[in-house]
């Protein structure tokens, strides 16, 4: 196999570990006895939302590295998990609307969880523009990265919104006292779409600083054969 | 060689009489939050008694919040202008003292522009219901402004330089300080719907609220000295 090839296997692997995750999830766990077929999208909505949440915590290691050890690579972890953590913060905002409609019969509702992760989105989407707006250099590594630990402190207070606010959103079902109150087939197909989605979503981060990386490389050397 | 607190104090009187020399800002941005509360007034018209309260409340936080973000957004746009900051960033200074002496002149200014605005919000609706502008209401509007403050003079910073800073800045300050206003919101409609005393809300939204101040606070001094700090 050719070389560069080689890193794409990693990341086929994990997608099809990801896809039996998934089918697991839809063909072999039972049907939901009051939500009917529809509560299946919890296997891509709760992975999701919580690959949305610890690339908060990527960005943040990523950005105490950045302001440690001024290292251009820990900025492109930082935009990287930021991306991914969109993305996912999205994708966690659609499969919620796809599942409130018929069980709330809203599409939408300004409740408190919804809206903490709406600014979670708004949060990776503004770092995303700082990223964007300012010039390569110090200015750009620090600032993106005092915005990166202000955005994983928005975290914890978005797993907290549902106990502290009025919330329409489901109390916490898996970890809580008195133990989970799902049925073991449903919780085994979540954890599996979990384990899967958050190690494809590392990959995923891993293979954009490559290519971040060699976009840098590549402009740097354009630069240099204009200067030489 | 001034000790922190010799800093501070200079720098803070230093700061506060640049921001009340352009009192324009003050006052544009005070005329912003008069506006917005008449327009709210006639859009809403005759007001069930009932519903007073939290009227009330979303007016003038509103009002309050759009103005003080217009505020904020600007209080390093004079160190800029004039060139102060690279000169500070030259000088032995202590970066909290820095910090917290931009954070005190701008924290008196939007004191003198969130204050009033509650004050004449609860003019408005005078004829209805008296009692909405209490001393405990000004104690949950300072500690709101503490943690909004600190996020305003940050974000400020953090998007000192950027090329897209006009949208940067509200995208970045609406959902940082939206738990700030969240509890200051939720203690005052307590507060005036007399749901909870005011020593009771310390165990939950005030107690809440000072601990967001304190996070707000303390990273805000932690990251300002990170971004002034030189390479």
């Amino acid at each position: 196999m050719d070389r560069s090839m080689k890193i794409y296997v990693p990341g086929l692997i994990l997608f099809g570990l990801m896809v039996a995750a998934f089918g697991y999830a839809l063909f072999a766990t039972p049907t939901d006895a009051a939500q009917g077929e529809v509560y299946r999208v919890i296997y891509l909505h709760v992975p999701s939302a919580i690959t949305a949440f610890a690339l908060a915590y990527v960005l943040l290691v990523a950005s105490i590295w950045s302001l440690r050890g001024r290292s251009v690579r820990s900025e492109f972890w930082g935009r990287a998990s930021a991306e991914l953590g969109l993305l996912f913060t999205a994708l966690t905002l659609a499969t919620g609307s796809i599942w409130g409609y018929p069980t709330w019969g809203v599409w939408w509702t300004w409740d408190a969880r919804i809206t903490t992760t709406f600014l979670l989105a708004l949060l990776y989407a503004g770092y995303l523009l700082l990223y964007e707006s300012l010039e390569q250099g110090a200015k750009r590594r620090k600032a993106c990265a005092a915005l990166g630990i202000l955005i994983a402190v928005d975290v914890p207070i978005i797993y907290k919104s549902v106990t502290w606010w009025r919330t329409l959103h489901q109390p916490p079902s898996i970890i809580r006292e008195g133990g989970s109150t799902m049925e073991p087939e449903m919780l085994l197909a979540l954890g599996l779409s979990f384990g899967a989605v958050l190690l494809f979503s590392i990959w995923l981060v891993w293979f954009r600083v490559k290519v971040l990386d060699l976009k840098a490389r590549l402009d740097q050397a354009s630069y240099d054969q204009m200067e030489g | 060689m001034l000790t922190p607190f010799a800093q501070w104090k200079t720098l803070s009187r230093h700061y506060l009489l640049l921001e009340f020399k352009r009192l324009d800002r003050i006052f544009s941005s005070f005329l912003f939050a008069l506006t917005f509360l008449l327009i709210f007034m006639l859009a809403m018209g005759q007001v069930e008694p009932a519903q007073v309260i939290q009227i009330y409340l979303a007016e003038a936080f509103l009002a309050g919040f759009f103005a003080l973000q217009l505020s904020f957004a600007r209080s390093l746009e004079a160190d800029k202008e004039d060139g102060v900051f690279e000169v500070l960033k030259t000088l032995p200074l202590a970066p909290s003292s820095w910090f917290l002496a931009k954070f005190s002149s701008v924290f008196c200014t939007g004191a003198a522009l969130f204050i009033p605005t509650l004050a004449i919000a609860s003019l408005f609706h005078n004829g209805t219901q008296t009692g909405l502008f209490t001393w405990p209401m000004v104690l949950i509007c300072i500690l709101a402004l503490l943690g909004l403050t600190a996020l305003g003079v940050l974000l400020s910073m953090l998007t000192l330089g950027a090329r897209a800073k006009q949208i940067l800045y509200p995208i970045l300050y609406f959902p940082l300080t939206i738990p700030v206003l969240l509890c200051a919101l939720e203690a005052s409609r307590a507060l005036l719907l007399k749901t909870q005393t005011f020593s009771d809300l310390w165990g939950s939204w005030l107690g809440l609220l000072g601990i967001f101040d304190v996070v707000y606070i303390t990273l805000s001094i932690l990251l300002f000295a990170e971004l002034i700090k030189p390479e």
